[in-house]
C-alpha cells in the first residue's frame, strides 16, 4: 500500500519532465531535471553567488522560529486566559479582532520602521501572523473542555486556580496544538513573503527566489521553491509527531 | 409593387444569407489583417513602465498631450512596476506589448530567454545617485567600505553603476555588503539606518534629499557620464504582428522626448503629477536627467560585456548580442 | 451541629429555572423535604426528566436552591466539595490521565505528595476491582470499567456522602447488573452513605434501603418506601416483585393525576 502513495508524484514528475522536454511548458518553466541541477546551483555555489543555499535555510528558519515562539509565548497564555474569564476575554476580544482581519504584511512599512531591516521586523510580521491560529484555537479549546470535567473536578476539592491548572490547561491542549500547526503554517508563508520585500543580511529564502527571479533564472527559482515547500511540509511533520507524543490519551 | 406570396420568405432567406455572409467575410478579414497589416489592425496597445520612474516621463507626457491619440493608438496600462525585472516578468508571461524598462534588466531576461523583446527606442540617460545617509561621514566611495548598500534588484542598471563605480574607484564588489530593496523601501531604510547607502533612479534620490533622508555621494554622471539607462522596449511577437503600432508608439515617444526637452519648466510640473512629488523636488530630480531616444548600440554593448563577465548572460560575443537586441529602424527620420 | 441523626437534610427545596428564550419560569422542584440517614443507601427514583439530577445537583452544591435550603452535617451547603463527592452518569474521567491518575486526583490537590498520592490510588482501585488497569486510560477501558474508575476516585477523597446520578444508565444490561451487585458489595464493605438516583424503579428495588419516589415535575417527594430486604437482593423474590409493583403504582399514578 505504501508504494502506491508514491504512484501519482512519480508520474506527475515523469509528464512534467516529457512536456518540458517537448517544449510544451513554455520559457518560464523549468523541467524537473533543471530544477535538480538548480538545487545543486544553490547549494554549491550559491545565490547570490556566495550565498549557499544552507546559509539561506538557516537564516529563514531563525526568522521563523523566533518569530513563532514570540507568538506561542504571548498566544498561549493569553488564550487560556481569554477562555477561562469571560470579564478578560470581553476586555481583550475587541482589540484582537480588530488586528485579526489586517494581513501581517500590510504591517511591513511599519515594522521596518519600528525595528529594522533585519531579524525584528521579520519576526514581528511573523509573530502576527502565527498569534491569531494559536490564541483563537487556544480560546475554543478551553471553552470546549467538557464542563462535566470541570463539576467533577470541582466536586474533588478543586478551586479555580487548580480547575485552570489540571483540567482547562490539559483539556484544551489538543486544540492548542492545532492551533499551533495552523500557525507555523502561517509563519513559514508569511516568512517568504517578507523577506521577498527586504532582508539586510542578504540571507533568506524569499530574498533567495527573489533573486533568482531577478536574474531570470527560473530554474533556481523553482529550486527554491521546492525548498521552501519541502521545509514548510517537515515542520508540519515535527509537530505531528509530537503531538502523537503528547495527545498519547487520544 | 406587386407582392407574391412566396416572395417575402424568400427574400428574408436571401437577407439572411446575405448577413451571415458578410459576418464571415468580415470575420475572414478581420482575422487576415493580422497578417497583412491593414488600417483595420488592432490599435491597443499594453503598456509596462515603472512606477514613479522620472526616466519614463516621455510616455506619461505622450499620453497626456495625446500623442498617442494621434497615433491613432490605444494605450492600455499593462502594469506600473516596481522594478525591471518584474516588468520583464511580464514581458515573459506575454502580458505586455511593449514597456519602458532598464537597459540591465531587459538583456539580463533576454539573455536568459526568458523574454523575446527587442529595444525600439531609448528612454533616457543618467538620473540615478548614490545617496548615503544622514549622520554617515563618508566623501568617497572608498568610505563605503564593509557597509551595507541597496539596489533595487540584483542586474539593475543601479546594480551596474554600482560595480562600475567600485570598479573606477579599485575596490571589489567583496568589500561591502549589497542588499536588494525597492525605491520605496530605501528611503526609510536610510532614514533609519538600517542600509548605509542606495542607488535609485529619480525623483527618489532627490525625495531622500528633501525628506533629509540622505544625501547624494555620486551621480550617475559621474560613475558613467550619459550611460543610456531606460529603453523602450518592444516584444517581439508584438513587432511582427504588428509594427505599424510599433512606428506610430515610437513616434508618439519621440515626440514625447522633444517635447520635455524643449519646454523643461512645463515638463517639471508633468511630472509633478506623474510622481505626486513637490515641485522643487521634481525640479532638481530632473537636472539630473537626460532624456534622449537613439538607443546607444555602443554603450548597451557595455552593459553586455559586464553581464556576461558577471555570469549573468552566457554569451560568446555580448557586443553582438547587444547589437542584436536593438532595432532603431522606428524611430522616424533624423534627430538627435 | 446535625439535626436529629441525619447526616443531609433537605428543608423545602425549590428550584426553578427562567427559559433562555421566553423568560417564562420553569419550576423543576416544588418543595422537597428529606432526610438522609447516615450509613443509607438511599435511591431516589421517579419519571424521566422530573427533576432528580436537579435534585443531586443540588445536594451537590452545584447548583443554589430558589429557596429552601440543603444542610450538610447541619450547615447550609455552599458550593461543591470533596465530602459531598459525585458519580456522574457519563464518568468524567480525564482522558488525558491514566486510571491511577484519576484516582490520585483528588489526593493530589489536596497536596499529598506523588508518591503517597499513587500508593493511595492504587488500593482504591483495589476496591473497585480494577487492579492491573491502572496505566490505562480512559478511552481503553470499557463503561464498566470507567464507571468503576471514577468510584474509586471519588471514594479516594473520602467523602462522607457518595452522591450518584444515574451511573449505570450508559451501560449495557448485564455490565449494569454486574455493577448493581458490586455497588452493594462495595457499599457493605465501606458503609458509606450513598444517595442514588436513577429512574429504574427495578434498579432502585434492588439497591435501596429507602426509596424516594418523586413525581413529575414540579416534582415533590410521593412516598419515601422502606425496603428492609437483605442483601443481595433476588429480582424473582415475591417481596421485590411486590414492592416494585407498589412504587410503580404510586408513580403512575402521580404522573397520571399531574401535580
Amino acid at each position: 500500500m505504501k508504494k502506491w502513495k508514491l504512484a501519482s508524484p512519480l508520474a506527475a514528475l515523469a509528464v512534467w519532465q516529457a512536456l518540458a522536454v517537448t517544449g510544451a511548458l513554455g520559457r518560464a518553466t523549468p523541467s524537473p531535471w533543471d530544477v535538480l541541477k538548480g538545487l545543486y546551483d544553490l547549494a554549491a555555489t550559491g545565490l547570490p553567488r556566495g550565498y549557499h543555499l544552507q546559509g539561506h535555510v538557516a537564516y529563514s528558519l531563525l526568522r521563523v522560529f523566533t518569530g513563532f515562539g514570540i507568538a506561542l509565548v504571548i498566544a498561549v497564555p493569553l488564550g487560556i486566559l481569554m477562555g477561562w474569564s469571560r470579564w478578560f476575554e470581553a476586555a481583550v476580544d475587541p482589540l484582537v479582532e480588530v488586528v485579526r482581519p489586517v494581513p501581517p504584511l500590510a504591517w511591513l512599512p511599519l515594522a521596518l520602521v519600528w525595528f529594522g531591516l533585519g531579524l525584528g521586523s521579520a519576526a514581528f510580521i511573523i509573530a502576527l501572523g502565527a498569534f491569531f491560529p494559536i490564541v483563537l484555537n487556544t480560546v475554543l479549546g478551553v471553552k470546549g473542555v467538557d464542563p462535566r470535567l470541570v463539576e467533577a473536578a470541582r466536586t474533588l476539592g478543586a478551586r479555580e486556580g487548580t480547575i485552570l491548572r489540571r483540567v482547562l490547561v490539559p483539556g484544551s491542549t489538543p486544540s492548542i496544538i492545532t492551533g499551533v500547526r495552523i500557525g507555523m503554517g502561517i509563519a513559514w508563508m508569511t516568512l517568504v513573503a517578507a523577506e521577498l520585500i527586504g532582508v539586510k543580511n542578504g540571507y533568506g529564502l524569499g530574498y533567495m527566489i527573489m533573486t533568482a527571479r531577478d536574474l531570470a533564472r527560473f530554474d533556481l527559482l523553482v529550486a527554491g521553491i521546492l525548498v521552501i515547500g519541502v521545509i514548510g511540509f517537515l515542520a508540519d511533520r515535527l509537530i505531528r509527531i509530537v503531538e502523537k507524543r503528547l495527545l498519547r490519551w487520544r | 409593387m406587386k407582392q407574391t406570396r412566396v416572395g417575402p420568405w424568400r427574400s428574408a432567406s436571401a437577407c439572411l444569407a446575405c448577413a451571415c455572409a458578410a459576418v464571415l467575410l468580415g470575420a475572414l478579414v478581420t482575422a487576415g489583417a493580422g497578417c497583412g497589416g491593414s488600417e483595420s489592425a488592432s490599435r491597443v496597445v499594453r503598456v509596462g513602465f515603472l512606477r514613479n520612474d522620472l526616466h519614463q516621463l516621455a510616455f506619461y507626457v505622450a499620453r497626456e498631450k495625446g500623442f498617442f491619440k494621434e497615433q491613432g493608438l490605444d494605450i492600455r496600462e499593462g502594469g506600473a512596476f516596481n522594478a525591471g525585472p518584474e516588468e520583464m516578468s511580464s514581458f515573459s508571461a506575454g502580458d505586455l506589448d511593449i514597456g519602458y524598462v532598464g537597459t540591465a534588466p531587459c538583456l539580463t531576461f533576454a539573455g536568459q530567454r526568458m523574454a523575446d523583446v527587442k529595444i525600439v527606442a531609448q528612454a533616457n540617460t543618467g538620473g540615478t545617485s548614490l545617496i548615503v545617509r544622514p549622520g554617515l561621514d563618508v566623501k568617497e566611495i572608498t568610505d563605503l567600505e564593509g557597509r551595507t548598500i541597496a539596489v533595487p534588484g540584483l542586474s539593475t542598471v543601479q546594480d551596474f553603476l554600482l560595480h562600475r563605480a567600485l570598479e573606477k574607484a579599485g575596490m571589489e564588489p567583496s568589500q561591502v555588503r549589497k542588499t536588494v530593496l525597492k525605491p520605496p523601501e530605501m528611503l526609510p531604510a536610510l532614514a533609519g539606518a538600517q542600509v548605509d547607502a542606495a542607488l535609485a533612479w529619480e525623483p527618489y534620490p532627490s525625495m531622500a534629499r528633501a525628506q533629509g533622508a540622505g544625501r547624494t555621494l555620486l551621480s550617475s554622471r559621474e560613475i558613467w557620464p550619459d550611460h543610456p539607462c531606460c529603453m523602450v522596449v518592444a516584444d517581439s511577437a508584438f513587432i511582427e504582428k504588428n509594427p505599424d503600432a510599433v512606428r506610430r508608439f515610437v513616434a508618439a515617444h519621440v515626440k514625447a522626448t522633444r517635447y520635455i526637452r524643449d519646454n523643461r519648466l512645463e515638463a517639471a510640473d508633468m511630472a509633478h503629477l506623474f510622481t505626486g512629488q513637490p515641485t522643487d523636488v521634481v525640479r532638481a530630480a530632473m537636472k539630473n536627467i537626460g532624456f534622449s531616444f537613439r538607443p546607444d548600440i555602443r554603450k548597451i554593448g557595455e552593459y553586455a560585456v559586464f553581464m556576461a563577465g558577471q555570469g549573468v548572460i552566457k554569451e560568446k560575443n555580448p557586443a553582438a548580442f547587444a547589437r542584436s537586441m536593438v532595432d532603431s529602424s522606428f524611430i522616424p527620420g533624423d534627430g538627435k | 451541629m446535625r439535626a436529629g441523626g441525619s447526616l443531609l437534610s433537605l428543608r423545602g427545596l425549590r428550584k426553578s429555572f427562567s427559559e433562555q428564550k421566553s423568560g417564562r419560569e420553569l419550576e423543576v422542584l416544588d418543595g422537597i423535604d428529606l432526610d438522609v440517614t447516615e450509613g443509607a443507601l438511599t435511591c431516589i427514583v421517579g419519571p424521566s426528566g422530573c427533576g432528580k439530577t436537579t435534585l443531586l445537583r443540588l445536594i451537590a452544591g452545584l447548583l443554589a436552591p430558589t429557596s429552601g435550603e440543603v444542610l450538610f452535617e447541619g450547615v447550609p451547603v455552599e458550593g461543591p466539595g470533596p465530602e459531598r463527592g459525585m458519580v456522574f452518569q457519563e464518568y468524567a474521567l480525564f482522558p488525558w490521565r491514566t486510571a491511577a491518575r484519576n484516582v490520585s486526583f483528588g489526593l493530589e490537590i489536596a497536596g499529598v505528595s506523588r508518591r503517597e498520592a499513587r500508593g493511595r490510588a492504587d488500593g482504591y482501585l483495589r476496591v473497585v476491582g480494577m487492579t492491573g488497569h491502572d496505566d490505562l486510560y480512559p478511552r481503553e477501558l470499557s463503561g464498566g470499567m470507567k464507571q468503576r474508575v471514577a468510584i474509586a476516585r471519588t471514594l479516594a477523597v473520602e467523602p462522607a456522602v457518595l452522591l450518584m446520578d444515574e451511573p449505570f444508565a450508559s451501560l449495557d444490561a448485564q455490565t449494569r447488573n454486574a455493577m448493581q451487585a458490586f455497588l452493594v458489595e462495595l457499599w457493605e464493605k465501606t458503609g458509606k452513605t450513598v444517595v442514588f438516583v436513577t429512574h429504574s424503579v427495578d434498579e432502585a428495588v434492588y439497591l435501596g434501603g429507602e426509596i424516594v419516589g418523586l413525581s413529575g415535575r414540579p416534582a415533590r417527594v410521593v412516598r419515601t418506601f422502606a425496603n428492609a430486604q437483605p442483601y443481595p437482593r433476588n429480582r424473582t423474590d415475591g417481596e421485590f416483585i411486590r414492592l416494585r409493583s407498589e412504587i410503580l403504582a404510586y408513580l403512575a399514578g402521580e404522573t397520571a393525576g399531574a401535580g
